[in-house]
């Protein structure tokens, strides 16, 4: 859905992003991630004709992105939280767009159910809480039902009720519109359980991209009596070994391990008194990712 | 429906219970009140100028209006207009929509030359009221209401002019105070140095209402619509050329 070549635009400061090749797949939930000030805004308003590229192409839906936003597929967006007239009611912030995208009035209603916020319509959005506004602003992007939805930080604000909330949505749009999201954050753990997809930005440069699953390792969480000498009697193994505290290890290894990581530990006399399977987590992933990154 | 109906359509929605919209009653409105001021020399200006006392009434509302209340109003509807995007962070969403940077602002344009029209349509019985309530009309309703007409629809094209050059300067510069304080200080220029720009005062936007007061001639009002044609031109190539960073 979106293809990305070379990608880079540079600031005066020094800031901004370089090369980037992004590659989402249509339907997918494509998470962006990266500290503030890595480049994620820079390169969504890239993408959605905001800003000229220095270099580089875009393709949406396999169409040349350009700065007229009339020459590629529609495309909703909430760059850096919504942008709402708040002398207007929600509903009328609706219309004003509606208008533009050349949708009816029925569809201001369909979107306003979407988000939950038909009974709030005729309130003006100066009366709005957070989370209101954040889920008027994702209407504002769902008008003329657009096949990819670009978020620039949409949890940005909200409480931890607020936040699940929002990824409730994304989750539910994406299942029943098959549209394909694009999602900017720097809360790992929150886009963690929604995106299928992740792109990792650092200092403007693009880490590494992928399926989620694919992206972050196995690993075998073992707990036994003494650690340090499973960690070396594991290391000499040849596991990729980290012991943590309280005699708790964790061995990068594929879950189909386990059994023989046990065994070994057991016939050495180690007493192992719990054993888990599970994944690297995003935000281990990325703290990998930008530490090889800083050593290169 | 055609991109630039709709366009008109959604900026004028966006006027509602803003003060934009509000100055196009309360600065004609200031403008009557201001010109009840002279009405205890009426009489001694008829005389001066050899016109009928409505007519010396009516030279010193609209000569108020023109070159005082209707910039200022222009400028603060400008920019009103213009901040609506600037101030709410919209360009963002407002220039991803698919439409064409061009239109969206041919439709701003438009709708802040209705805003000027709007005040000058009102103005006109609000003069002719003040004229008949005060006593000056006697019985020449007919010949006043001819005269407001073809001022005030000159002026209102005048000032079509200074809303186009105060839209581009609002669109251009993001500070509020900073358009504000250009047009302001354009407003005080033209007020202060009509005289010392002599004929040239009638080619300076701020004093254009005031010079199409006084019958200026076709080849005047040709440039005119030439020279807001080209500036609403040069306004569209802005917008298409605006990087949101």
């Amino acid at each position: 859905m979106i293809q990305t070549i070379g990608l880079t635009r540079t600031y005066t400061a020094g800031s901004g992003v370089w090369d980037i090749d992004l590659d989402v797949p249509a339907g997918s939930i494509y998470a962006f991630l990266g500290p503030n000030g890595a480049g994620k805004t820079t390169t969504i308003r890239l993408l959605l004709g905001l800003l000229r590229p220095e270099r580089g192409q875009i393709l949406i839906d396999g169409v040349p992105r350009s700065t007229d936003p009339c020459s590629a597929p529609h495309i909703g967006s909430m760059v850096e939280g919504p942008s709402l007239y708040p002398h207007l009611t929600g509903r009328e912030n609706l219309r004003v767009s509606a208008l533009l995208v050349g949708t009816s009035r029925a569809a201001v209603e369909d979107v306003l159910r979407t988000v939950g916020l038909i009974d709030a319509g005729n309130k003006l959005v100066k009366q709005y809480s957070l989370g209101m506004r954040q889920r008027l602003g994702l209407a504002l992007a769902l008008l003329g039902k657009p096949r990819l939805l670009i978020l620039d930080e949409p949890s940005n604000g909200l409480d931890p009720a607020g936040m699940a909330d929002m990824r409730s949505l994304m989750q539910r749009l994406v299942r029943q519109t098959g549209m394909t999201l694009f999602l900017s954050s720097h809360l790992l753990d929150d886009v963690e359980k929604v995106a299928t997809h992740v792109g990792l930005l650092h200092h403007g440069r693009l880490l590494a991209q992928g399926e989620l699953a694919s992206l972050r390792k196995p690993r075998v969480r073992v707990e036994c009596d003494d650690g340090a000498r499973a960690a070396q009697l594991l290391a000499e193994a040849g596991h990729a070994v980290s012991l943590e505290a309280g005699n708790r290890l964790i061995v990068e290894s594929p879950a189909a391990a386990a059994g023989r990581i046990n065994h070994a530990l057991v016939t050495a006399g180690i007493e192992v008194s719990a054993l888990g399977i599970g994944q690297d987590s995003l935000e281990g992933f990325f703290a990998q990712m930008t530490g090889e990154k800083e050593a290169a | 429906m055609n991109t630039w109906i709709a366009c008109v359509l959604s900026e004028h929605a966006k006027l509602r219970r803003t003060l934009a919209r509000g100055l196009s009653v309360t600065a004609p409105l200031c403008a009557l009140l201001l010109s009840l001021f002279v009405l205890g020399d009426v009489e001694l200006l008829a005389v001066d100028r050899g016109v009928p006392p409505w007519r010396a009434y009516l030279d010193s509302l609209l000569r108020i209006w023109a070159s005082v209340l209707l910039p200022i109003m222009a400028t603060l509807q400008a920019v009103l207009l213009a901040q609506l995007e600037h101030g709410n962070r919209q360009w963002k969403y407002l220039l991803t929509l698919p439409v064409p940077r061009a239109t969206l602002y041919l439709g701003k344009t438009l709708n802040l030359f209705v805003l000027v029209a709007l005040a000058h349509a009102l103005l006109l019985p609000m003069a002719m009221a003040a004229c008949v309530v005060t006593g000056l009309a006697e019985g020449n309703i007919g010949g006043m209401t001819m005269f407001l007409v073809q001022q005030l629809a000159a002026s209102c094209a005048a000032a079509w002019m200074l809303a186009a050059v105060q839209l581009l300067i609002a669109i251009m510069i993001e500070s509020f105070v900073a358009a504000i304080s250009i047009g302001l200080l354009a407003t005080l220029v033209a007020l202060l140095g009509a005289s010392a720009m002599g004929s040239i005062s009638g080619y300076y936007p701020w004093s254009m209402p005031l010079h199409a007061l006084k019958h200026p001639g076709a080849a005047w009002w040709i440039g005119v619509l030439f020279a807001t044609a080209c500036i609403g031109w040069l306004g569209m190539v802005v917008l298409q050329r605006m990087q949101v960073r």
